[in-house]
């Protein structure tokens, strides 16, 4: 994976958010510090503008409609092959041709047993329809003896997905995100949480394999994106030559000119890298050279 | 402590409880009250009962002259697990809740012997059918928790999925107070209940936390109340306010000072 914090970012979840490029599974992780309700409606709000967009609102939390247009199926009213059966009715046949897109929104697949979300999403997905999955990721999870050797539902999930947006709170200075987890591992939920402004970690996985890793700020008042810009440990403790003065009688630090005379001097290793004829071994045929053209092992190149 | 301003209890932005804006819409609430297993919720069960049947939480709140009108006429159900409807009535009638506001679904006594033997779908949907299915109305579900432990096999999902989705379903404000556990024992039923607890959270509007001073025992604070926003999306017109408070409480009241 790569790390990359350029101006990418923003064209890059604006295509994500608005459906541009098919996507068969988002997958979506959160946590009680900061739903995903304010990513899914930037989503809605998102693609409905760039497009005709059809949305299967699948709830497993909420019995409220949502502040958006879309078919409403509550999901505990349902067993799962029903459940499956019952989201396909909204959705065109892979056969049909269609233009517009569809969008399924699960508001909470912890709700799935692990051993049936491959099934579940198999079902469903199709060359018309985008999935939206929402797990949350603080839900403390009983191991089953079944289940041993099988990947976790997260992990299975970020396998899948072609794009992961994970969504954090923007923490204050005054508070870090050990004392946030400690306080609602404790079940103690801090004020000042679950807010419109937040930020999120995007994955976007491309056909090639490659996967790009972006950190955003949402505002979803706004509508606004940007790049959030992280220090690196690397920098933070770095050596600048004012660290090194007056700590020994010795002159650790380097002048002006002597820098620039060290990233001049070309190293050994830049030298061999141009690869000219220099070192190739050229061996030219005499006549009276004994060449045994039945032995196997004799080879003169 | 005792020169302290003294505070009313404040939940929704509009100053208010249990905000009127609740009853407004087609929509089903949850609110959420976490207490640590040395801190007792009633208080707060009193409060809100208080400010649905009076209008107005009169154990905290001393700014009000006059009471106001009453904002919420529905029916009010009480289910517990842990107590009986004498406790209730007790209670209630010395703070002046009238009898006839409230019904309780007494789920304490003789639970065990009724249901011994049952399979679980059953147990449940004899719960279900106990409490009754008024879309207007509030219920307050007192540690439903208990039945992870009461049941063999039930899971955090099943509970959710066939008594708390559905109780909400028949109600337009469920509150529910859970007992919170600690992690350290990670037992089945510890970790299940845990899982209850946060999915409860997620589907919350507001949680109310009530835990101890960490700082020990104090003469004149019993514990802490905090008040937070919970992970339902709300799209009512009222917000939660968040707030943290001291509490104390004594015989008759209880008071709340900021923190």
């Amino acid at each position: 994976m790569m790390l990359n914090t350029t101006q990418n970012a923003t064209v890059l979840l604006k295509r994500v958010l608005s459906l541009s490029d098919f996507s068969p599974l988002i997958l979506c992780i959160d946590g009680i510090a900061q739903m995903a309700n304010k990513l899914i409606d930037e989503l809605v709000f998102t693609a409905q503008n760039a497009s005709d967009v059809r949305i299967v609102y699948v709830s497993f939390e909420t019995l409220n409609y949502p502040n958006f247009e879309c078919d409403f199926i509550i999901a505990d009213s349902f067993e799962l092959e029903k459940l499956i059966e019952q989201i396909k009715s909204f959705l065109p046949t892979p056969q049909e041709s269609i233009t517009s897109k569809h969008l399924v929104i699960l508001d909470a697949i912890n709700s799935i047993p692990t051993t049936m979300i491959s099934h579940f999403i198999a079902s469903i997905a199709s060359r018309h329809t985008s999935l939206l999955a929402v797990f949350h990721s603080d839900l403390p999870e009983l191991p089953s003896p079944h289940t041993e050797h099988y990947p976790s539902s997260q992990e299975l999930l970020s396998f899948m997905a072609t794009s992961i947006i994970e969504v954090h709170p923007k923490i204050s200075h005054t508070s870090t995100n050990d004392q946030l987890k400690e306080q609602i591992s404790k079940s103690l939920i801090p004020r000042g949480l679950n807010n419109d402004i937040f930020e999120i970690t995007l994955t976007n996985r491309r056909k090639s394999g490659r996967s790009l890793v972006y950190s955003l700020e949402i505002d979803a008042k706004k509508h606004v994106y940007e790049p959030v810009s992280r220090n690196d440990g690397d920098n933070e403790t770095g050596e600048t030559p004012e660290m090194l003065q007056d700590l020994t009688t010795f002159n650790l630090s380097t002048s002006a000119k002597q820098k620039l005379a060290k990233e001049q001097v070309d190293l050994p290793f830049l030298e061999a890298q141009s690869f000219n004829t220099g070192g190739a071994i050229v061996y030219q045929f005499e006549k009276d050279d004994d060449y045994d053209e039945e032995d196997p092992f004799e080879d003169p190149f | 402590m005792t020169n302290v301003q003294r505070q009313d209890l404040v939940v929704f932005d509009d100053n208010s409880v249990i905000s009127s804006a609740l009853f407004s819409k087609e929509t089903h609430s949850l609110i959420s009250i976490a207490s640590a297993p040395v801190t007792s919720p009633f208080w707060l069960i009193s409060a809100i009962m208080e400010d649905l049947t009076l209008g107005v939480s009169n154990s905290f709140n001393e700014t009000t002259e006059s009471p106001p009108a009453k904002k919420y006429l529905g029916p009010i159900t009480l289910v517990s697990f842990i107590h009986n409807a004498k406790y209730f009535a007790n209670a209630f009638s010395k703070i002046k809740i009238p009898p006839s506001s409230y019904k309780v679904v007494d789920l304490l006594t003789d639970f065990v012997l009724k249901n011994s033997g049952m399979p679980n779908h059953k147990v449940l949907s004899n719960i279900l059918k106990s409490i009754p299915d008024n879309q207007s109305s509030v219920i307050i579900l007192e540690q439903p928790e208990i039945l992870l432990s009461l049941l063999d096999g039930l899971t955090s999902d099943d509970l959710h999925r066939k008594l708390i989705n559905p109780v909400m379903r028949r109600c337009k404000l469920l509150v529910v107070t859970t007992k919170l556990r600690s992690l350290i024992q990670e037992t089945k039923d510890g970790i299940e209940a845990s899982r209850f607890t946060a999915c409860t959270y997620y589907k919350s509007m507001a949680i109310l936390s009530l835990r101890p001073l960490e700082t020990g025992r104090a003469k004149d604070v019993t514990g802490c109340l905090r008040i937070t926003r919970g992970g339902s999306a709300n799209t009512l017109d009222c917000q939660v306010q968040e707030n943290e408070y001291l509490y104390f409480n004594q015989k008759e009241n209880t008071r709340l000072f900021y923190r």
